[in-house]
């Protein structure tokens, strides 16, 4: 299996593969990211709250990040 | 809060058989999370500290459920009071491995946070909510900011297998997460726990 490397970025999430190829995710809109935690889910931090929240929990899937839940 | 919240408010507080939820208004049923009578040594800790607020043990268990599901981090009692932090107020917080200093979270403490056990237990921050905790940031607050402030609740920590009391102090700025630092400066460096 070929080594994944993983840029988190304000606007989006850079995917690098063995390979050479790379792929871009953008952020949610509305968020920004800003770190990925110690369990590979990445923390976006938002314009308003969400159910009280303004920091969130998001993993990757595919061409998309998905919300997972808050971010402390 | 305005009449029409205090209505809401009111019929919302009735509806649910007069047991309260945190912050302004009872959560959506949809979180509280599914009765399961399997047995729960974290459900009998929060109840030993907790079961008294409630007029039964059916309503003690459906807030032991809404707070396992719906992750409140303020006291079921605790009234949403947003006030203006002035300038020159610090607080601490604790911060992720790879969490820049200039992203801080939204959620701050005045205590002084001594180890990794105080964030979890008195501060009562879940894994799931931050799976690893490595260092203490001082901000001192440079433009006064809005926020929420009291009394941490319990947490149910389903990932990391423990009752979290709570307890210490909170603050919960109501800014956007990207201008926090324009209320902020960062003092000193970064404290390493353990």
């Amino acid at each position: 299996m070929s080594e994944r490397r993983i840029v988190v970025r304000p606007e989006g999430v850079t995917i690098s593969a063995g390979d050479g190829s790379s792929r871009f995710v953008p952020a949610p809109p509305g968020y920004s990211l800003s770190y990925m935690d110690a369990d590979g889910r990445i923390v976006g931090q938002g314009e308003r709250a969400v159910d009280g929240w303004y920091d969130w929990h998001f993993v990757l899937e595919g061409e998309t990040l998905r919300r997972d839940g808050p971010a402390y | 809060m305005g009449l029409l919240r205090q209505a809401t408010f009111a019929a919302a507080y009735v509806a649910s058989g007069g047991a309260l939820h945190a912050g302004q208004a009872p959560a959506p049923s949809t979180c509280v999370a599914a009765k399961d009578d399997r047995p729960d040594p974290i459900r009998v800790q929060w109840l030993a500290g907790n079961d008294w607020r409630y007029g039964n043990a059916d309503q003690a268990d459906l807030a032991y459920r809404r707070l396992k599901g719906c992750e409140s981090p303020w006291p079921e009692w605790h009234q949403e009071q947003v006030v203006t932090l002035p300038a020159g107020l610090r607080f601490e917080m604790a911060v992720a491995p790879g969490q820049p200093v200039d992203r801080p979270g939204a959620f701050g403490t005045f205590d002084h946070i001594p180890d990794v056990s105080y964030v979890r237990r008195t501060l009562a921050v879940k894994t799931k909510w931050k799976p690893k905790v490595d260092r203490v940031v001082t901000y001192e607050i440079t433009e006064p900011v809005p926020a929420d402030t009291g009394v941490i609740g319990p947490q149910i920590d389903v990932e990391g297998g423990a009752y979290l009391p709570g307890g210490g102090s909170q603050l919960q700025m109501k800014v956007p997460a990207t201008e926090r630092m324009r209320h902020l400066k960062v003092v000193g460096t970064p404290r390493q726990i353990q």
